[in-house]
């Protein structure tokens, strides 16, 4: 455990050392947010979340608490994708220097997740002070579900695909098409779709519509729970499969 | 000049050896293409074009249609301007040792990105079909195709001074996204006839494609002699950036 934190240290104040880093995390996503909520037309919607409650909204305020999940997951998953690529390059001189294989797995996601969170608290208050949701704390927990889950959706095409080039194209279709489409009422003709329910975003958005909208909490304990296990067994599947990579794995990081 | 068509075969190679991306090239525009189409509202809007040209009463998902096409477009023309840019940096250097000059490797470059972008345009303007008749087909394509140029200078441009793959992505991310997506978008923006939208690369090229998709009208106007206009200026960029980079 000491060897995982020792390698998150590293690895966060070598983040941290790069303006670019700091940048991309925490000023970037807070454009996004904003000039989402600032273009925004000002049309009504009328959409149903799980608990079968129908909201009726502005679409400003609708993309204003969704923005702030797809800017997060943007970021989460890019982030974590290319830390993960990064550090497989230097995963066996640190074997060699005497870290375990979990350490050297763990370690850089970790760091990755401590600066992640920060920005999501950024990204939150932005959102808060643009326009206070009915429950902020249920809307915070949203978008801190939605960074976790898609840490670990980069992480694990890290670990799949650790090629940059196609592995950012993946990362950045999959976050865009859930956040913006399909896991958002502003898809309206495949929002809550039996499919949509497998994607990575779909539980901490029903929590952030609930939290922003409705003073009731129905569908908080389901959604966390789902979102939970869905981040933890990415998470897992990727340090199982840095551990133990089968045969095809072993071929595509030898092409990368 | 045989030197510049090997090192651009050479290029094309090193970018079809990544099949995966070949793949997603195709995947990316039918998918925006598709949520566009089911994302569309019901409510129809008119569209105030610029000169005062109102189309009345298009239909929301024709609109969708168009304008995330565009989106499609332009994010993988700046995609793949960034990427291939960001790994010529390296390559640039070492390829002078071996006698290649700056411009050669440069007129290759662009001569692969060309290559793409047509492709991408012609795959993407091909599927937004299903769903518009554009009243000017050929100058529909040629709307989407000055919006890839422009967004391909773009993240040449952005591979030339992002110090990171991460920085550069967001960017352009955030840029393509906001301007193609949301700004330029009549169903979904409150500044689409703001005067300041000008300045924007996707201004004129979308302009051009609602045009060209509803009225067919002042076709040869402003709008594309801009938008050229746009990808020199972006070309001067560039290549002012790349002969600032060579000062030691």
């Amino acid at each position: 455990m000491n060897q995982t934190f020792a390698l998150a240290h590293s690895f966060l104040l070598d983040m941290l050392r790069q303006r670019t880093v700091v940048f991309s995390c925490f000023i970037l996503p807070l454009v996004i947010l904003w000039s989402t909520w600032w273009v925004t037309a000002d049309l009504p919607m009328e959409f149903r979340i799980d608990s079968g409650r129908i909201i009726q909204s502005s679409m400003i305020d609708i993309h204003l608490v969704t923005g702030a999940l797809t800017a997060m997951a943007i970021t989460a998953g890019l982030f974590a994708f290319l830390v993960t690529a990064e550090a497989r390059r230097v995963a066996d001189p640190l074997k060699v220097a005497g870290y375990s294989g979990f350490a050297v797995a763990a370690g850089p996601f970790t760091a990755i997740l401590g600066v992640l969170l920060v920005a999501a608290l950024a990204s939150f208050g932005l959102a808060t002070a643009l326009d206070v949701p009915q429950q902020p704390l249920g809307v915070l927990w949203s978008v801190v579900l939605t960074t976790l889950t898609y840490a670990a959706v980069g992480a694990l095409i890290a670990t799949v695909y650790p090629r940059v080039m196609e592995g950012s194209f993946i990362v950045l279709l999959l976050s865009f098409i859930d956040l913006m489409f399909v896991s958002n009422p502003m898809g309206e003709g495949v929002y809550m779709q039996s499919w949509a329910y497998w994607l990575p975003g779909f539980w901490a958005t029903q929590i952030a519509l609930e939290s922003g909208f409705l003073a009731t909490d129905t569908v908080l304990v389901k959604a966390t729970a789902l979102s939970l296990m869905y981040a933890l067994a990415l998470g897992l599947l990727s340090v199982l499969l840095r551990l133990r990579p089968p045969a095809f794995l072993r071929r595509a990081m030898r092409a990368a | 000049m045989n030197r510049v068509s090997s090192l651009a075969g050479f290029l094309a190679l090193d970018f079809l050896r990544h099949r995966l991306m070949v793949f997603l090239l195709l995947l990316f525009p039918l998918l925006i293409i598709f949520m566009a189409v089911q994302g569309a509202p019901d409510q129809p809007v008119p569209i105030h074009l610029d000169g005062d040209l109102v189309v009345p009463m298009p239909a929301p998902e024709e609109i969708q249609v168009l304008s995330f096409t565009m989106t499609a477009v332009a994010l993988v023309g700046a995609l793949t301007g960034f990427f291939t840019g960001f790994q010529l940096k390296s390559l640039t250097m070492r390829l002078e040792v071996l006698g290649v000059k700056p411009w050669q490797v440069g007129l290759a470059q662009a001569i692969v990105l060309v290559g793409v972008d047509v492709f991408v345009v012609a795959f993407a303007g091909n599927v937004s079909r299903f769903w518009i008749e554009p009243v000017a087909p050929g100058w529909h394509y040629g709307a989407l195709l000055l919006g890839t140029f422009v967004f391909t200078l773009f993240g040449l441009i952005l591979a030339r001074v992002a110090d990171s793959r991460a920085l550069g992505l967001n960017v352009i991310l955030a840029v393509a996204v906001l301007d193609t997506a949301f700004l330029e978008n009549p169903v979904l923006s409150r500044r689409f006839t703001e005067g300041w939208l000008d300045i924007l690369p996707a201004h004129r090229p979308v302009q051009l494609l609602y045009r060209a998709g509803f009225t067919g009208q002042d076709l040869w106007g402003v709008d594309a002699a801009a938008a050229v206009l746009y990808s020199l200026v972006l070309s001067g960029i560039l290549i002012a950036v790349m002969r600032i980079e060579r000062i030691p």
